[in-house]
């Protein structure tokens, strides 16, 4: 008993000498001036999560691209105001009608000292499209000629009948590495990118595609280098030594769930117009914890994780910081058309025209996101002006009286006889508050019920995809500036449409759009398909996006163009 | 001289009355409450639990809003008299709210409290009592149940039937006993070997008079104090719940669920946060005002 | 005790193994998968990746394939975080953890213990009243609104401590008080009670009146009969607070693997889901081991052996 309580003792007495020892340490003081004469250039930035990989060949979210953008560069770059402007390739040629383009690049090296070479390009490209690496966007390359059918090699043996056999055990039966290799090679020669020299790219697409200059600035489409591949083929890039790269900054290092560190790359071919000497991505998860650091001068940019409940008191306290940037995304419900009485567009209008999105966006959102009467964004460029200005709204919103009339012409005068509706969405407070909103506001103009389903992630991008729904809430944000990257979503049977809508017009409108070269005849049948898409309404679009930032008075020169990250290559810091 | 007999009287029968019983004979029960009367503590935290209670299930009727009742533009207003509590971020009135919330929360913690005593206490008991490999077996079992993952539970529950208070009744009922039935077990395990057992035993007391009669009452100490400490965390279970998304659909609300919806705001509309957490702390002070109370009353070696 | 101590040894594998097997089926069970994404992936596409990760093989195959890697304790690759493995995100993660929940519980026990007995002691005296309630108080407020608050106040408003993340010894300050708080708290009460309880024994009261000091009373004679509970919980409460909170860990934005078990069950990353559970597994049940090994050393009364 003695030893037990002389151990309690001892280990209480060190505990208490430990915990005080380090509770005394002075916290170094924010705003020392510094005696060195040229402090060092340091950014922090938040993006929110842990990256799940910063391979660019298969990384799918915002917070990878952000990092990316530092550490690679592709063809093209994005200028600050969201233009496409030379990259790796110095100068590029477009031929034969917009099929076939040639990229002269530049005297660019990796941060290894290698040159970068066409060769790098084409080895990335194939790359990106190995079945065996099973990237989720590889379909960003099906642009280009032949891209498709390399990338949908079989991996399963396919039966006499071309579709796949299966086993015993009613599941399909895997081929061969070593078969589906010799395929894919053989299919790849038919895939239209090509290294002509050392320094000559030549690509040559499926269809002329105004914005394939864009995409070559897409994360998907960066080149990567085949020695650090090599040395490390399954966690290269988490490692500086393998992750080899030819943009502004290189790897420093990237400990999980804490933060990746950067620093400036002096290889990088403009290296002289990067300013900064380091940038620190932090990687926390939670919105009030970020926002109180940013407040409490510890973190310079919140580029994800701005306190939406605090946005008021923001924009009051912190005017100069908060920044609202323009995004090219809508937030919408789905409407499930195979299901009474969502398969009558009369119902579905009368819905989409009885809630108040003005009273959703100063209210509950708060963030300055713009009512949505259509389907596309503003920002993305018509023949002469703007898509969306051009092609201006296309209902009124709170429209009461309208939808009143259309629900009665349904045959559910003030709501009666109208079966119980469930809104459906995934977990999360802002479409939580969302849902009750539109809830009160269908009970109140409409006189229905409905009621809310909150599931899990998983579950709802199940039921989502199964049509398992009545009216689900949904967004998407554009991955390229062409209203094709919202048009094509609703085709027939399209993986993205999930309503069960299909109308051949649409689709004809869509093909037209896709197959012409002539930009006054795309954006017309852009135009016109977004007009028959509100006509029909499977969707009901509810308000566009915009991407909310805080970034301290003492960042210059740093830009987020429309579907880009955070540009910091040519910033700099007080 | 002679001292005559008739100047000596017998003493009255002192044996007897050394032996009467003063006090009037009173039950077990009796005494128990009497005793917890005596604990002011315990009187006002039942006082408090016995107004809450009532608050909740009958005062949303005599508010001037219902729960659900929004006024977007009124939102996030501070308390006024028009809003005893302020208004949350969709202008409903906070008052009204957490009174509602008030009956789920309890609820869940009188749910959680019932299977403890009911499962828990069993559970433990006959584990710590029937010893050697039967309770291995059960204590294994216990840590199964421990180990696999609440979250999983829920979520399965709630794809399998729709999401809302039964599931997190029946995730609640899966996982809770298993603290008080480690506790209980421990304390049958030391009490077991103690001579009042023995004395039971040789009297020929069946196993479930020994359990129910003589080792739980012993053991009340360590249950009451689980108990009471096992009511709040069952409330945050619930919140935690409902905050991935697997309890009750909104606009029903339980205290948690109004606490962690206050919390993103703490420094802009620091009411939405404070009225339900004042809630769950002056409930759990009550239980546990209440327990401490209990526990003296029921205690029989306390007994005077 | 020795063949006891192998006994139980064996069963903590036979409760892995379940565990392992419940899990697995359960994840299995749940829609969704860990490549569901907002944007519909191509068909061609979901099955170059199915493939990839052996996602396209028979429910049972790929159960089996698992097991035989867990012997060896390979717990895979992750799904979410491509080019890590399991036993790296547990290594990394239960380090940090570890050290936040192992100081926490020290903390909790090495004031929370003295403290309850003082309480006990000094019975509805002005001491225990206070400790009571501030024991109470700290329980009873969800942990989102103690950490919270001590953000709030004590690293944004005063400054004393970093708000965030993780690195040097002052930013563990924070996230122990709001992690200990709790199990403080609950330490507290639990050995008061006890003591309590113990106080009113009858060999208590002839040591008493043997003319002992109370101080030895408390210790040579009390304390041990009044920790039996006090074991019995810490065992799961341990293993508990070692593999961190998941509030704790999102609010201060600490690396560790309370918040990664949570989050990887939203992703259906099932081998981290199932290479955490086993590990809890394993760590659950060796403490529950030790604790029944220290309650039958310090009862010696307790008898785990024998049959009822």
């Amino acid at each position: 008993m003695r030893r037990l309580v002389a151990a309690f003792l001892a280990i209480s007495m060190l505990a208490i000498v430990g915990c005080t020892k380090k509770a005394e340490e002075p916290k170094p003081a924010d705003n020392t001036p510094a005696p060195a004469p040229k402090k060092e250039q340091v950014v922090r930035v938040n993006i929110g999560t842990d990256p799940k990989t910063l391979d660019p060949a298969v990384s799918t979210g915002v917070p990878e691209a952000n990092v990316q953008l530092s550490l690679f560069e592709g063809l093209m770059r994005l200028d600050k105001d969201g233009k496409a402007v030379p990259g790796m390739a110095a100068t590029n040629e477009v031929k034969d009608g917009g099929l076939t383009y040639v990229f002269k690049l530049r005297d660019a090296k990796w941060s290894n000292g290698d040159p970068v070479t066409a060769e790098d390009f084409v080895y990335s490209w194939k790359r990106a499209l190995d079945p065996l690496l099973a990237s989720e966007y590889a379909y960003q390359l099906y642009y280009v000629k032949g891209a498709e059918k390399a990338n949908t090699v079989p991996v399963n043996e396919l039966g006499p009948d071309g579709k796949e056999k299966v086993g015993a055990d009613n599941k399909p039966i895997p081929r061969k590495e070593e078969d589906i290799k010799k395929d894919f090679e053989a299919a790849f020669k038919e895939v239209g990118v090509k290294a002509l020299d050392a320094k000559t790219l030549e690509v040559k697409l499926e269809a002329p595609t105004p914005y394939f200059l864009s995409l070559t600035a897409f994360h998907t489409l960066y080149p990567v280098n085949k020695k650090g591949i090599d040395a490390a083929p399954q966690d290269w890039h988490r490692k500086p030594e393998t992750l080899i790269a030819n943009g502004p900054f290189k790897m420093v290092s990237w400990t999980p769930k804490d933060k990746v560190i950067v620093e400036k790359n002096p290889n990088y071919w403009d290296a002289a117009a990067v300013k900064l000497d380091k940038i620190e991505y932090y990687l926390i998860d939670s919105e009030s914890t970020a926002t109180q650091m940013f407040e409490a001068g510890q973190l310079d940019i919140v580029e994800s994780g701005v306190n939406s409940a605090e946005l008021p008191r923001l924009k009051k306290e912190k005017a100069n910081e908060l920044k609202i940037l323009p995004d090219l995304g809508l937030y919408y419900y789905r409407f499930n058309t195979t299901v009474a009485p969502m398969n009558d567009p009369k119902v579905r209008k009368a819905l989409t025209y009885a809630i108040d999105r003005k009273l959703i966006v100063e209210n509950i959102t708060q963030g300055g996101q713009q009512p949505a009467m259509s389907e596309v964004p503003a920002g993305i460029p018509d023949v002469t002006g703007d898509f969306r200005a051009n092609g201006k709204d296309f209902f009124t919103d709170n429209n009461v009286a309208e939808a009143k009339k259309l629900l009665a012409e349904a045959g559910f005068p003030d709501g009666k006889g109208f079966p119980k509706l469930s809104i459906m969405y995934n977990t999360s407070e802002a479409h939580k508050r969302i849902a009750e909103a539109i809830q009160e506001m269908w009970k109140k103009n409409l006189g229905i019920n409905v009621e809310l389903q909150n599931v899990e992630w998983g579950v709802y991008l199940d039921r989502q995809a199964k049509l398992d729904y009545q009216v689900s809430r949904a967004g998407w944000i554009g991955d390229y500036i062409d209203p094709m990257t919202f048009a094509d979503m609703w085709v027939t049977k399209g993986g993205n449409n999930q309503t069960g809508w299909s109308n051949a017009q649409y689709d004809a409108l869509i093909e037209t759009a896709k197959k012409s070269g002539d930009p006054a005849v795309r954006m017309k049948a852009m135009h016109d398909s977004e007009k028959l898409l509100m006509d029909e309404m499977p969707i009901m679009p509810i308000y566009h996006y915009v991407r909310v930032r805080l970034v301290s008075t003492k960042v210059k020169n740093w830009s987020e163009p429309l579907t880009s990250g955070m540009n910091l290559r040519d910033a700099s810091i007080e | 001289m002679a001292i005559s007999d008739s100047r000596f009287a017998p003493l009255p029968d002192r044996q007897s009355a050394a032996d009467r019983i003063t006090t009037p004979p009173i039950s077990f029960l009796k005494d128990a409450w009497r005793r917890f009367k005596a604990n002011k503590m315990a009187l006002v935290g039942l006082a408090v639990l016995i107004l809450f209670i009532l608050a909740a299930f009958v005062g949303p009727y005599f508010a001037n809003h219902s729960y659900s009742d929004q006024s977007v533009i009124l939102h996030d207003k501070p308390p006024s008299g028009e809003y005893w509590f302020g208004t949350d971020a969709l202008g409903r009135d906070l008052f009204v709210r957490v009174l509602m919330g008030g009956r789920i929360s309890l609820a869940v913690a009188v749910f959680a409290g019932l299977l403890q005593l009911a499962v828990g206490v069993a559970y433990g008991a006959i584990a710590g009592l029937r010893g050697g490999k039967i309770d291995n077996l059960m204590m294994r079992i216990v840590d199964i149940m421990d180990t696999i993952p609440l979250t999983i539970w829920v979520i399965l529950l709630a794809v399998l039937l729709t999401p809302g208070l039964t599931t997190i009744f029946l995730a609640i009922g899966l996982v809770y006993w298993t603290n008080m039935a480690r506790l209980v077990r421990a304390s049958v395990l030391a009490l077991k070997e103690q001579e009042f057992m023995l004395a039971a035993r040789a009297l020929g007391a069946s196993r479930g008079r020994l359990v129910f009669r003589h080792l739980v009452p012993n053991a009340m100490a360590p249950i009451i104090v689980e108990l009471t400490f096992s009511i709040p965390r069952a409330i945050f279970t619930e919140s935690f719940l409902s905050f991935i998304g697997l309890g009750v659909s909104a606009p029903m609300a339980s205290w948690g669920v109004l606490a962690s919806e206050g919390f993103m705001g703490l420094r802009s509309y620091p009411w939405e946060l404070a009225y339900p957490a004042a809630a769950i702390i002056l409930t759990t002070l009550a239980f546990n005002f209440v327990g401490d109370g209990l526990r003296d009353a029921l205690d029989p070696k306390l007994r005077r | 005790m020795a063949r006891y101590i192998l006994q139980r040894v064996l069963t903590m594998l036979v409760v892995a193994w379940v565990v392992v097997t419940v899990t697995f089926f359960m994840m299995k069970a749940l829609p969704g998968g860990p490549f569901s994404s907002e944007k519909k992936l191509p068909d061609a596409i979901l099955k170059n990746i199915e493939r990839r990760y052996k996602l396209d093989r028979p429910l049972m195959e790929q159960y089996f394939d698992y097991l035989k890697n867990v012997v060896v304790w390979d717990l895979g690759p992750s799904f979410k975080y491509e080019g890590r493995t399991v036993n790296d995100v547990i290594n990394k993660g239960f380090s940090v953890s570890a050290r936040l929940g192992g100081l926490s519980i020290i903390i909790s026990l090495v004031l929370g213990v003295p403290i309850g007995i003082l309480a006990a002691m000094r019975h509805n005296g002005l001491i225990d009243r206070t400790v009571s309630g501030l024991a109470i108080l700290t329980a009873a407020a969800p942990s989102f609104v103690i950490a919270g608050l001590l953000q709030y106040f004590l690293a944004f408003k005063l400054k004393l401590f970093p708000p965030a993340t993780w690195g040097t010894p002052e930013h563990y300050v924070l996230p122990t008080l709001a992690l200990c708080s709790f199990s403080l708290a609950w330490l507290i009460k639990l050995t008061r009670s006890s003591m309590l309880e113990i106080t009113s024994q009858d060999y208590v009261r002839t040591a008493r009146a043997k003319g002992i000091p109370e101080f030895w009373v408390v210790f040579r004679h009390m304390l041990r009969n009044a920790l039996v509970p006090v074991i019995a919980s810490l065992a799961p409460l341990t293993a508990g607070v070692l593999v961190g909170s998941f509030i704790i860990e999102f609010i201060f934005a600490i690396p560790g693997v309370g918040r990664e078990f949570v989050i990887s069950i939203t992703n259906r990353d099932y081998t981290v889901t199932l290479g955490m559970s086993v590990f809890y597994g394993f760590l659950l049940t060796g403490f529950t081991l030790i604790g029944d090994i220290l309650t039958a050393l310090v009862d010696p009364r307790v008898r785990l052996e024998k049959e009822g």
